[in-house]
C-alpha cells in the first residue's frame, strides 16, 4: 500500500508540474497604451501624432479641390481612376475611396486631438507655459481638421472628446453652424494659447490660428446655395480684416520677391509660410508624395528617375493655362506642359510640376522633401483684399495694390479697379496647385457660374455632368459609414 | 529542482521492487502453422504475464523454458492471438487463423489510437503504402485525393505546399487549414513540409467536431496527425527508396505569335484612336514604326520589316521568339532515403536519411532538403517505458525571382509569367549580340535575359522538432491498479529560417538600382503534456480514461533589413552594413504565445456492439483578454456495431457494419497575440530639418472580448465491409455551424477608428464524404481494385458584422456561400445593331461603343453603376471533389492509376484586359472582321482598359485531371533472395499527363494556372 501512494504522489506531482499561471503575454515589441501619457515628453510625442495626420492632406486636396475645379480636366476615355468621378461629377460617388480616406483621416486627426485634450491636465504637465502650448496646438488642430470636414461635407457630427464606438452610434450629424462653433472656439482658444513664435519648425502659432480663423470668417459669409454647406450667408468680414491686419501688422511675415523662392527645396519655412505640412525626405519615412502625384510614370522614366508617379497623368485645364497672360512667370513654374517620352514621343498633355524638382528626388516616390503651404503670407494678403472686395471697410487701392504686388512678382504689369471675379482669377494662377480654388470659388459665390460656364468648353471627351449642380459643392457621406447605423445618418442630396 | 530528485529516487525505487524472478524449468518445443499448413516464421510466443518469449524460426519452429501452467500466448500480425497453457507435453504446435478484425488498421485518434472498429468519429487514414505508392515532396502531397472531405491543391513551386482544406471552409478572416500533429505533438507553425514522406507511416484525419473537440480551440478546421515510422520488433531491415523525377512546364494558354500580335496591336491602336491609325487588317509601314516603337527599339523594329519587304504586309515573315525558353529548362527531382529498423523486444528503433533535391522547370528555382529522424522505444521494464523520436530538417529553397524589392513599374510576377510578357515579335540581342534591354521598346516590358544571374531569393531553413515521451504502467504495482497508466509527452520544436534576396539593378524587376535585404526568424516552442490513462474491461464493460494536462509556449523573433544601391553585387545580402549601404528598411519583433489545456475523454463500450465516447477540453490562452481566457470545448459520439447484434451476426453479405453520431464543440484560434491589447505605434513627424518622434494609438480599435471562432458540427456516418470484404468504406454526412466568426466590423470611423475584430458573424455549413474501396477482379493471376473518395460541400453565411447586413466590400452575402462571385453579369458584346440602346446608356455618362463588353443593367435604369447593377454570378468553391483510383494486378505487375475532380463552381479568370500595351495570350478578340467573338475590342492604352472586360472572365468550372499513372514491378521473392535482398519493387510514373475534360480549355483548373508541371519517374524500392 505504502508503493502505491508513493506511486500516486509522484503521478500528481508530475501532473501539476508545470501549472502556474503565465496566460498573461505583454507585448515586448509595442508599448503599451497603459503606460503612457504620463509626462510632457509623453504628450509632446501625443502632440506630433496629430500634426502627423495632416500629411496626407496635399494629395486629397488635388483630389477633392484642384480636381473638382475648373484647374483640371483629369480625365481619360475609359475613365476607372478614382479622381475621374471627382473629375466629372459622377453622383455614384459615395463609395470613392478618396471620399472615404478624406473622412477618415479627418476624423482620425481629431480623434487624436481629443485624446490628447482629454488627459493633459495639470496633474501630469504642471508648466502651464508648456501645458498652453500643446492644448493650443491640439485645438488648433482640430480646427484644421474640422474645417477640412465642414468645407467639404457640410454637416458631421461635432465631438470634443475621444468617443467609444457605442457611443459614436448615438450621435448624428451636426449642422454647420455647430460645427463651426467649435471650430471658432477651438481657435479662440488657440489664439490665446499659442505663442507667438514656435521654438520647433512647422508648429502652429498664435498668428497662423488668426489667419486660419480669417478664413474660417470668410467662408462662413460667403452665400448658402441653399444647401447644408460651408457658407452661412453670415456677414464677418470685418472680423475676418481685423485678424488678417493684425497678422500683417504684427506677424512676422514678409514678402517674398521671387515666386519660385516660396516653392523652393532650400528654402522652406520661408517669410511667405504661415502655416504648412512638414515633409522630409532622405528615406525617413516623412517625405511626400504629392510632388509627383499629378504627373505621370512615363516623365519619370523621361528624365532618370528610376521610380513613377501618378501612373497616369493628371492633366491641368486648358482653361488655366490660357489664364496665364504674356511673361506670367507662374505659368511654366506651376505647370510642365508636356514632354518627350523614352520613345522619343511628345506627350502634349500638361500636369502641375510646382513642387516637383528633380534634382531632390528621394529613394522612391513617396520621399520627396518639400513642405506643403496650407497657409501663405501672400493668401493672408489676398483675403484681406477680398474681405474688403466683400463687405469690409477698406479701400479699393488697398485691393489693387495688393493685387498688382503678387502681378508683379508674376512679371505683370498692373490692373486697377479689381473686383471679385478678378481677384478670384489672380487667385487660381497664384494658388494653382494648392489645393484652394474650389475653396475660393465656393467662398466667392462664384462656383456654378464659373463652374458650368467652364464645363462645355473643356469637356472635349464628354464624360463630365452637363452641368454642375448646387448640391455638389459638398461632398456624399461615405458610402460605408450609411450601414454603421441605420438611419443615423442621411446621405447629402444630389448623391443617390 | 528539489521535486525533481524526489522524483527520480522514486522511479529508481520503484525499478529496485518492481523485477520479478521467475523460476525457468523445463523446455517446450513446436511448429506453428496457418490454417493452410504453411509454416509461420516470426510469431510471436511468450509467457503470459513475464517478459519471457522467443519467436519462430523460418521453418515456423520455436523452443521457450518454461514452467508448467503457464500460459504460452501466440501472437502474429493478422492472425488471432491464441492462448495455451503447458501441461505435460513437451511439444505445443499452433494452427492460427486469420483474424480479418487485428488485420484492420489502428486509427491514431489523438491522445491515443483506437482499433478502427471501435472509432465513433469521422476519421480517415492513408497508410504509408498509399503514401509512398506515388513520389511526392511532402506529406500534403501525398494525401492528395486519398481522403475523401479533404481538398488539396498543388503548389507547382519547389519547396511549396498547396492549401488544404478539409469539409470546405467556415471562417471569414480567420485560417481554414488543419491542426497538425506530429507524433503526438501539435505544430504550432507550420513545418509539415520539413518532414520526408517516406518516413511517414499513417497520416489520420479526424474530421468531425466529434474527433477533433478533444483539439479544443485549435480543432475547427480538422486535424492531420503524421505518424511516423518507428522500429518494429523482429528482424533489422535496411531500404533504399530512390525516385528520379524529369518534369516539363506545360502551358495550356498559347501566347499570340508575332505576326498574330502585330495585328493585334494595330486594331488597338485603331480603336483607341480610329482618326490617327488605320484599321488593324489595312496596315501601312509608316503607321507601324510609330505602334510598334520603331525608335526605340530598331532591331526589333528590322524584324517587323521583314514582313513589309515584299511591299504588301506579310506577318508571316517575321520571327516569333518564344521568350520561356530563355527561363525554363527540364526540371529534375533526386529522391532517395535510406533508412533502417528493427529490434527486440526491450527496445526498438529507426532510422532514416532522406535527400531531396528539386530542380524546378523554372530557372532559378530550386529546392534541396536533407532530412534525417530517428526514433527509438525501450522498455526498460515492465512498468516503465521510454521513447523519442527527432524530426530534422535542411532546406534551401532557391525561390527564384522574387516578388520583393520589385519596382511597381514593370510588369509580370515571377519570372516565367514575366518571361510571357515580352512580345514574340520582339527580338532578343542587338547586332553585337548583347541583349537589348526594352525588346519591342515599351519601358515596362524588359527583357528576362540573364535574369537567374539579377535576381536570387533564397530562403533556408533548419527544423528540428522532437516528441519524447515516458510512460508509467502501474498495473506492475498492483492488480488494483491493473489499466492505469502515466504518460508525460514533451515535444519541442525548433526553427531557424533565413530570407535573403538580391536584385542586381540590371534585373527584369528593378528599374535603375540593385536591392538585397535579408530577414531572420527563429521559433522555438515546446508542447508539455501530463496524460493519465486508464482503461479496463469489467466483463461486457469496456471502459477508457484519458485526463490531461498540457502546456503548450510559442516565441518568435525576426528581424528584417533592406536598402537599395549595393556597392558590390557579389556580396548579395551579406554586407549590409552602415559603412556599404544606407539601409532604408530595419525591424525586428517578439511574439510570444501560451496555451494552458485540461481535457478529459471516457470511452465505454458494452459488448462490443455499443461504444460511446465523450470529451471536454478546457483551453485558456494567452492571446485573450482577461476575464475571456478561457473556453470550453465537448463533445459526445455513440457508435453501434450492427454486425455484431444477432440477427446479423451470421449474414454473409455483411463483414463489419458500424453506425456513428457524434457531435462536438471546436474552436478556431485565430487571434494575433496582442490584438485585445491597444497598443501604442511610434511615428514621426519633421520640424524643419529635424526629425521628431510622436506616437498614435494603434489603428484597430483593440477589442478586449474577443473570443474563438467556435464550430458546432453533427455528425453521421455509417462504416461497412460487404460481400467478403469485396466492398468496404465510409458515407458520412455532417451539418455544422460556425458561431462568433471573428469578423472585420465597420466602425462609425469618425470614432477615428475605421474598424475592429468582433466575433459576430455565423456560417453554416453541410456535406457528404464517401470512401469506397472496392474488389472489382479478384482472379488468379489478374486483380482489379478501386477506391473512390467524394465529397459534396454545401455552405452559407448566416450572419455578418453588421448583423443582416450584407457586406459587399468582402463579397459576403447573408445566405449565399463563401466565396461568391459578386459583380456585373456579362451580356456579351456590343454590336453595331445595338446603336439605339447604346446611345441611351451613352446619355447617361457611359463611353460604350460596338465591340466593348456589355453589362447587365439589371435594375433597367440605362446606367450602370455599382450600388444597383452588380450580382452575384457565382462561386469558386467546388460543390463537388473527386478523386478516383484504380488499381489493376497481373502476376508481378501492378498498374494504378489516379484521378482528380472538381465539380460545379465558376473560375473567375479576370477577362481579359486588351490594352494592346502587354503582351496577349491568343484570343478570340472583337474587330469589325470578326463581330462573333468571346471577347471585346482591343483598345490601346497604358492604363486598365475597357472597364467592364472582367464581366467576360467568368467561367464555370469543372474538371476531371489524370494527376498519376503508376506502373510497377515487383520482383519474385525468389529472385530477390537469390540477389541477397528481401524485396525489390521497380516503377515508372507520369504525373499530370493531362486533363480528361476542363470547362476552362486554357486553365489547369487543377493548380489554377495555365502552366504547370508535367513529370515522368523512376523509382527503384529495395529492402535488404
Amino acid at each position: 500500500m505504502k508503493r502505491i501512494s508513493i506511486i500516486l504522489y509522484v503521478a500528481v506531482a508530475l501532473i501539476f508540474f508545470s501549472c502556474e499561471d503565465e496566460l498573461e503575454q505583454t507585448p515586448i515589441s509595442e508599448v503599451g497604451s497603459n503606460n503612457f501619457y504620463q509626462n510632457e515628453s509623453d504628450f509632446q510625442n501625443a502632440v506630433n501624432g496629430i500634426y502627423n495626420q495632416l500629411m496626407p492632406k496635399a494629395e486629397r486636396y488635388f483630389d477633392l479641390s484642384e480636381i473638382r475645379s475648373d484647374n483640371m480636366y483629369a480625365t481619360t476615355e475609359v475613365g476607372v481612376r478614382d479622381h475621374e468621378e471627382i473629375n466629372n461629377f459622377t453622383r455614384s460617388l459615395a463609395a470613392n475611396s478618396l471620399i472615404t480616406d478624406t473622412w477618415n483621416n479627418n476624423f482620425n486627426g481629431i480623434m487624436r486631438a481629443n485624446t490628447v485634450l482629454d488627459q493633459l491636465t495639470e496633474d501630469v504637465v504642471s508648466d502651464n507655459e508648456v501645458r498652453n502650448n500643446l492644448e493650443g496646438q491640439a485645438k488648433f488642430l482640430r480646427a484644421v481638421y474640422y474645417f477640412d470636414l465642414v468645407r467639404w461635407y457640410g454637416a458631421v457630427p461635432v465631438f470634443e472628446t475621444f468617443v467609444s464606438p457605442e457611443e459614436a452610434l448615438e450621435i448624428p450629424r451636426s449642422n454647420p453652424e455647430e460645427v463651426y462653433a467649435l471650430i471658432v472656439s477651438d481657435l479662440n482658444d488657440a489664439i490665446s494659447l499659442l505663442p507667438n513664435n514656435q521654438d520647433d519648425t512647422g508648429r502652429a502659432t498664435s498668428w497662423a490660428a488668426m489667419a486660419l480663423k480669417a478664413k474660417v470668417h470668410l467662408t462662413r459669409s460667403g452665400p448658402d446655395y441653399g444647401i447644408n454647406g460651408p457658407g452661412l450667408g453670415v456677414n464677418e468680414y470685418d472680423e475676418a480684416l481685423t485678424l488678417l491686419n493684425d497678422v500683417i501688422n504684427n506677424g512676422p511675415y514678409s514678402w517674398v520677391d521671387d515666386y519660385a523662392e516660396i516653392f523652393s527645396y532650400n528654402n522652406e519655412n520661408n517669410p511667405d509660410i504661415v502655416f504648412d505640412v512638414q515633409f522630409m525626405g532622405d528615406g525617413l519615412g516623412v517625405g511626400s508624395y504629392y510632388p509627383g502625384y499629378m504627373a505621370p510614370s512615363n516623365y519619370f522614366n523621361a528624365v532618370g528617375i528610376p521610380f513613377p508617379g501618378g501612373l497616369e497623368v493628371k492633366e491641368v485645364s486648358d482653361d488655366l493655362l490660357e489664364s496665364y497672360g504674356e511673361g506670367d512667370v507662374r505659368r511654366e513654374f506651376n505647370i510642365q506642359e508636356g514632354y518627350t517620352d523614352i520613345n522619343d514621343n511628345f506627350d502634349p498633355r500638361p500636369f502641375y510640376r510646382k513642387f516637383l524638382d528633380e534634382e531632390e528626388a528621394g529613394q522612391d516616390r513617396f520621399d520627396w522633401g518639400i513642405n506643403y503651404p496650407l497657409i501663405r503670407y501672400t493668401d493672408v494678403l489676398m483675403m484681406k483684399a477680398e474681405a474688403i472686395l466683400q463687405e469690409a471697410s477698406g479701400s479699393q487701392g488697398e485691393v489693387d495694390e495688393i493685387v498688382n504686388n503678387v502681378r508683379e512678382r508674376a512679371g505683370l504689369g498692373p490692373v486697377n479697379g479689381v473686383d471679385l471675379e478678378m481677384l478670384m482669377e489672380e487667385r487660381k494662377r497664384e494658388f494653382a496647385g494648392e489645393g484652394l480654388r474650389w475653396h475660393d470659388l465656393v467662398r466667392s459665390g462664384l462656383v456654378l457660374e464659373v463652374m458650368n460656364a467652364w464645363l462645355p468648353t473643356e469637356d472635349d471627351r464628354d464624360v463630365m455632368a452637363d452641368e454642375m449642380e448646387a448640391n455638389w459643392i459638398i461632398y456624399p457621406i461615405p458610402f460605408d459609414q450609411l450601414t454603421v447605423r441605420e438611419d443615423l445618418y442621411e446621405q447629402n442630396p444630389g448623391y443617390n | 529542482m528539489k521535486h525533481l530528485t524526489r522524483k527520480l529516487l522514486m522511479y529508481i525505487g520503484c525499478l529496485l521492487f518492481s523485477i520479478p524472478i521467475l523460476a525457468q524449468d523445463r523446455e517446450v518445443t513446436g511448429t506453428i502453422t496457418d490454417n493452410n499448413g504453411v509454416p509461420l516464421p516470426g510469431v510471436n510466443v511468450a509467457v503470459k504475464g513475464t517478459s519471457v518469449g522467443t519467436q519462430t524460426n523460418f521453418d515456423g519452429d520455436y523452443a521457450l523454458s518454461v514452467s508448467e501452467g503457464d500460459v504460452l500466448i501466440f501472437s502474429f500480425m493478422g492472425m488471432q492471438t491464441v492462448e495455451k497453457t503447458v501441461g505435460v507435453e513437451d511439444q505445443i504446435d499452433v494452427v492460427m487463423q486469420n483474424d480479418n478484425e487485428s488485420l484492420e488498421e489502428v486509427v491514431v485518434v489523438g491522445y491515443g489510437e483506437q482499433k478502427k472498429s471501435d472509432v465513433t468519429g469521422a476519421i480517415v487514414s492513408v497508410s504509408s503504402v498509399e503514401i509512398n505508392s506515388r513520389p511526392v515532396n511532402n506529406a500534403i502531397e501525398a494525401m492528395q485525393g486519398k481522403a475523401a472531405g479533404v481538398d488539396i491543391t498543388t503548389s507547382e513551386r519547389p519547396g511549396t505546399v498547396g492549401d488544404i482544406t478539409i469539409r470546405g471552409v467556415r471562417s471569414l478572416t480567420a485560417s481554414n487549414s488543419p491542426l497538425y500533429v506530429v507524433d503526438g505533438i501539435p505544430l504550432i507553425s507550420g513545418g509539415i513540409e520539413n518532414i520526408n514522406p517516406s518516413d511517414i507511416e499513417s497520416i489520420d484525419v479526424l474530421k468531425d467536431a466529434s474527433s477533433t473537440a478533444i483539439y479544443g480551440s485549435r480543432g475547427a478546421n480538422g486535424v492531420v496527425i503524421v505518424s511516423t515510422k518507428r522500429g518494429k520488433e523482429g528482424n533489422y531491415s535496411l531500404s533504399l527508396n530512390s525516385a528520379v523525377t524529369f518534369q516539363t512546364l506545360e502551358n495550356r494558354s498559347e501566347l499570340m505569335n508575332a505576326s498574330e500580335y502585330i495585328e493585334f496591336r494595330r486594331w488597338a491602336k485603331y480603336y483607341s484612336d480610329p482618326d490617327s491609325f488605320p484599321r488593324g487588317d489595312e496596315p501601312t509601314q509608316e503607321n507601324d514604326f510609330d505602334i510598334f516603337l520603331g525608335s526605340a527599339d530598331p532591331y526589333s523594329w528590322e524584324n517587323i520589316l521583314r514582313g513589309w519587304e515584299g511591299g504588301a504586309w506579310d506577318g508571316s515573315q517575321v520571327r516569333s521568339t518564344d521568350w520561356t525558353d530563355f527561363v525554363t529548362r527540364t526540371g529534375i527531382t533526386n529522391q532517395h532515403t535510406l533508412s533502417v529498423s528493427g529490434g527486440s523486444e526491450k527496445m526498438t528503433a529507426y532510422g532514416s536519411f532522406g535527400f531531396l533535391d528539386n530542380v524546378g522547370t523554372v530557372i532559378g528555382q530550386s529546392y534541396r532538403r536533407y532530412t534525417g529522424k530517428v526514433s527509438i522505444d525501450i522498455d526498460a521494464t515492465d512498468w516503465f517505458s521510454f521513447g523519442a523520436t527527432i524530426n530534422a530538417s535542411y532546406g534551401v529553397n532557391e525561390y527564384g525571382q522574387s516578388g520583393a524589392g520589385r519596382n511597381s513599374n514593370v510588369n509580370g510576377e515571377g519570372l516565367y509569367d514575366t518571361a510571357r510578357g515580352v512580345f514574340a515579335w520582339a527580338v532578343p540581342y542587338d547586332d553585337e549580340g548583347s541583349r537589348i534591354e526594352f525588346p519591342g521598346g515599351d519601358d515596362a516590358v524588359k527583357t528576362v535575359i540573364g535574369e537567374e544571374k539579377f535576381s536570387q531569393d533564397q530562403r533556408m531553413n533548419i527544423r528540428t522538432f522532437g516528441s519524447f515521451y515516458s510512460e508509467v504502467d502501474f498495473s506492475a504495482f498492483s492488480s488494483a491498479l491493473d489499466g492505469l497508466r502515466y504518460r508525460m509527452n514533451f515535444g519541442p520544436d525548433i526553427s531557424v529560417g533565413r530570407d535573403g534576396i538580391f536584385l542586381d539593378a540590371q534585373s527584369v524587376i528593378r528599374a535603375g538600382s540593385s536591392y538585397a535585404s535579408l530577414y531572420k526568424e527563429q521559433n522555438l516552442s515546446y508542447t508539455l503534456d501530463n496524460i493519465l490513462f486508464y482503461d479496463k474491461e469489467f466483463g461486457m464493460h469496456d471502459i477508457g480514461l484519458t485526463f490531461l494536462q498540457s502546456r503548450t509556449q510559442f516565441k518568435t523573433e525576426f528581424n528584417n533589413m533592406a536598402a537599395d544601391n549595393i556597392p558590390f553585387p557579389s556580396q548579395k545580402w551579406n554586407a549590409l552594413s552602415n559603412t556599404n549601404v544606407e539601409l532604408n528598411t530595419w525591424d525586428s519583433g517578439i511574439e510570444e504565445r501560451q496555451l494552458d489545456s485540461y481535457m478529459g475523454r471516457i470511452n465505454y463500450g458494452y459488448d462490443e456492439r455499443y461504444i460511446l465516447t465523450l470529451s471536454g477540453r478546457y483551453d485558456g490562452a494567452s492571446q485573450l483578454a482577461e476575464g475571456n481566457k478561457w473556453a470550453f470545448f465537448p463533445s459526445m459520439a455513440l457508435a453501434w456495431r450492427f454486425d455484431r447484434e444477432s440477427f446479423l451476426e451470421n449474414t454473409d453479405w455483411l463483414n463489419q457494419g458500424k453506425l456513428r453520431l457524434g457531435v462536438g464543440s471546436t474552436g478556431n484560434s485565430a487571434i494575433d497575440p496582442y490584438s485585445t491589447k491597444g497598443g501604442l505605434i511610434p511615428l514621426f513627424y519633421p520640424s524643419g530639418s529635424t526629425l521628431s518622434s510622436g506616437t498614435i494609438t494603434s489603428t484597430n480599435f483593440a477589442n478586449k472580448e474577443l473570443g474563438w471562432e467556435t464550430t458546432t458540427q453533427y455528425n453521421v456516418g455509417v462504416d461497412f465491409s460487404l460481400l467478403n470484404y469485396r466492398i468496404s468504406g465510409s458515407l458520412d454526412y455532417y451539418n455544422s455551424k460556425t458561431d462568433d466568426l471573428l469578423l472585420l466590423k465597420t466602425l462609425p470611423t469618425v470614432t477615428g477608428y475605421v474598424d475592429t475584430y468582433e466575433n459576430v458573424g455565423k456560417t453554416a455549413s453541410q456535406g457528404i464524404d464517401l470512401t469506397l474501396q472496392t474488389v472489382n477482379l479478384d482472379l488468379d493471376k489478374f486483380g482489379w481494385e478501386s477506391t473512390l473518395n467524394a465529397s459534396w460541400q454545401d455552405n452559407h453565411i448566416v450572419e455578418l458584422a453588421n448583423g443582416t447586413e450584407d457586406d459587399i466590400n468582402n463579397n459576403w452575402f447573408i445566405g449565399e456561400q463563401l466565396g461568391v462571385v459578386y459583380g456585373y453579369e456579362s451580356n456579351g458584346i456590343w454590336q453595331e445593331s445595338d446603336a439605339e440602346e447604346i446611345a441611351r446608356f451613352n446619355a447617361n455618362g457611359h463611353n460604350f461603343s460596338p465591340g466593348l463588353s456589355r453589362p447587365v443593367d439589371q435594375n433597367g435604369d440605362y446606367r450602370i453603376d455599382a450600388n444597383n447593377d452588380r450580382t452575384i454570378i457565382g462561386n469558386t468553391l467546388p460543390k463537388y471533389i473527386l478523386g478516383l483510383t484504380n488499381t489493376f494486378n497481373y502476376g508481378n505487375f501492378e498498374l494504378s492509376v489516379f484521378m482528380y475532380g472538381r465539380f460545379g463552381y465558376t473560375y473567375y479568370t479576370e477577362g481579359e484586359a486588351q490594352t494592346g500595351r502587354f503582351n496577349q495570350r491568343k484570343i478570340d478578340y472583337y474587330t469589325e472582321t470578326n463581330t462573333n467573338s468571346k471577347y471585346q475590342k482591343p483598345i490601346y492604352t497604358a492604363g486598365t482598359g475597357d472597364p467592364f472586360a472582367t464581366t467576360l472572365g467568368y467561367e464555370s468550372g469543372s474538371f476531371i485531371k489524370i494527376r498519376n499513372i503508376s506502373l510497377g514491378y515487383n520482383f519474385s521473392s525468389g529472385f530477390a533472395k537469390s540477389i541477397g535482398l528481401s524485396n525489390i519493387r521497380f516503377y515508372v510514373q507520369a504525373q499530370n499527363p493531362g486533363m480528361i475534360f476542363s470547362d476552362v480549355d486554357w486553365v489547369d483548373l487543377d493548380v489554377n494556372s495555365p502552366s504547370w508541371n508535367r513529370g515522368f519517374t523512376t523509382g527503384l524500392n529495395i529492402d535488404f
